[in-house]
């Protein structure tokens, strides 16, 4: 497939998608446009549970608990002044337990997406499992999404 | 038509600056002007002045012969309190953000979209019809088990074009490029990828600027995480991000934008797609959730993000002011579609199915 063949894939412009795909593959040629080969990324990608690697699990378990460092208050408020004070006193200290656990919760993301960056990519089988695993689960979703549509 | 004399609606939150509940105040009036009496109930109300008609949900008093419009934005008190009430409710569901979308950024919101997704099936037994914003939003419902279900585009009132623009802010836009983007800074806006395009877009226009309009007030993680991340592409201070904005700094925003870039991968409805569009402004958005629905076959929409070739669109938009005007004529005939007047001929369609079959 050609350049512009793929961008009219990608860009819709009705009616003009194709003469604009063309457009802009042309302008792509002539401006030579540069960047990064990979961005950061805000999220804190999940491991997969494979590969079975000691690294592997222990990063799993770190993107999984990363941001369980806040804290909450649960107790409902009530009526008695006593009561109201300290909750409203307890507030105060989830609130700035909060932001603290904030600040930590932003460390520990970056850090786990450093680790993530770091890791060895997992073995080749192992993607192949993986990328078996996907396509038949696409497939079943596409199934089910068929076998709903009569219904709607 | 029908014994009801009596249409209320209840929101979560109420206020000025709130999409749903000027909306609701639109139709409020609207009916009113068909016959019923009608007012408006929230969970929290904003102080301003104009907003004083809304009223705490718990000083409904219910009555016979009246019907409940429940907008559906998040989990609530106000929720429970109609679940318990006799009162025959039609929903308004108006999308709940996946919660993974703020692990890690704020977990009171984490648990509040959970409950809101949670809690969605609870007015199912008494609710006699759900409406939706879009398809996409439609599907929610119906996985929450709601039956009967139809489409209603947002209301959104047409006062922003009518606002007269902040002159200090038209004057800070008015020798550069300017592209918009327009949200609450919430990770699943992915501003982040609007600033990969601009970053590229900047290679092709120096002068360009990327204003990003929205409070990130509830979001600080991923607001101060972008602020690095434009650093870290040396865009430095050619990336604004605004914080909350008056209606009428927003309305000068938009005048002076050359184009809108919306990135988003979880959208109900995209009211800021529609709001560009009435300014007039080419839009570029990603084609992903509510999203083509919303802009059906105007603006210019990508199927995947490729960065390079999105800063090329937008510079084609730029620099070719025919395409510009097509693209722009287009929208100004799809956005004609969420007029006021359009949208509320739908509801009162809808209204009259309903209360002929309550009658």
């Amino acid at each position: 497939m050609n350049e512009a063949a793929r961008i009219a894939e990608i860009v819709h412009l009705y009616p003009e998608s194709a003469a604009l795909a063309e457009r802009i593959a042309a302008n792509l040629q002539h401006h030579h446009l540069s960047g990064p080969a990979s961005f950061p990324e805000f999220a804190v990608p999940i491991p997969p549970r494979a590969p079975r690697t000691l690294w592997a699990f222990e990063l799993r378990q770190a993107a999984l608990a990363y941001s369980e460092v806040w804290v909450t208050n649960d107790a409902p408020p009530r009526r008695n002044p006593l009561a109201r004070l300290r909750h409203a006193a307890h507030s105060l200290v989830v609130y700035y337990v909060n932001r603290l656990a904030a600040r930590q919760t932003r460390f520990n993301a970056a850090l786990l997406r450093t680790l993530t960056h770091l890791s060895p990519p997992p073995p080749a089988e192992e993607v192949q499992a993986l990328r078996r695993e996907v396509a038949a689960l696409q497939e079943r979703v596409a199934r089910l999404e068929r076998q709903q549509e009569p219904r709607r | 038509m029908t014994h009801l004399r009596a249409i209320h609606q209840m929101l979560v939150n109420a206020g000025p600056g709130n999409s749903i509940s000027q909306g609701a105040r639109l139709l409020r009036d609207a009916l009113q002007k068909w016959g019923y009496r009608s007012r408006l109930y929230a969970e929290t109300v904003a102080p301003a002045q104009h907003w004083r008609e809304v009223q705490h949900f718990r000083r409904y008093r219910p009555a016979a012969g009246e019907l409940l419009i429940v907008h559906y934005t998040q989990a609530s008190p106000l929720i429970d309190y109609v679940a318990g009430l006799e009162t025959p409710i039609l929903l308004v569901y108006h999308n709940i953000t996946p919660p993974h979308f703020f692990v890690g950024v704020n977990p009171r919101l984490v648990q509040a979209t959970q409950d809101g997704l949670t809690q969605l099936p609870a007015l199912r037994q008494r609710t006699v019809l759900a409406l939706a914003d879009s398809a996409f939003n439609e599907h929610d419902l119906r996985a929450a088990g709601y039956q009967r279900t139809a489409i209603v585009p947002v209301l959104i009132p047409e006062t922003l074009q009518q606002q007269t623009p902040s002159p200090q802010v038209l004057a800070q836009l008015q020798s550069s490029v300017n592209l918009l983007s327009v949200g609450r800074i919430a990770p699943n806006k992915r501003f982040e990828d609007v600033i990969k395009v601009f970053f590229y877009y900047r290679q092709l226009e120096p002068r360009a600027r990327l204003f990003l309009v929205g409070s990130g007030a509830n979001t600080r993680p991923y607001l101060a995480w972008l602020r690095e991340f434009a650093a870290w592409l040396g865009l430095g201070d050619s990336v604004t991000f605004t914080g909350h904005v008056s209606d009428a700094e927003l309305a000068a925003y938009y005048r002076r934008a050359d184009a809108f870039i919306y990135m988003s991968e979880h959208e109900g409805f995209g009211i800021p797609p529609v709001e560009s569009m009435r300014f007039g402004v080419p839009v570029l958005a990603y084609a992903a959730a509510a999203i083509p629905e919303t802009m059906g076959e105007a603006g210019v929409l990508v199927s995947e993000k490729d960065y390079p070739v999105l800063a090329e669109v937008l510079h084609l938009l730029h620099t070719d002011p025919e395409l510009r005007g097509r693209v722009v004529a287009r929208q100004y005939e799809r956005v004609s579609d969420f007029s006021p007047q359009i949208v509320l001929t739908r509801w009162r369609k809808l209204l009259e199915q309903v209360l002929a079959e309550l009658a």
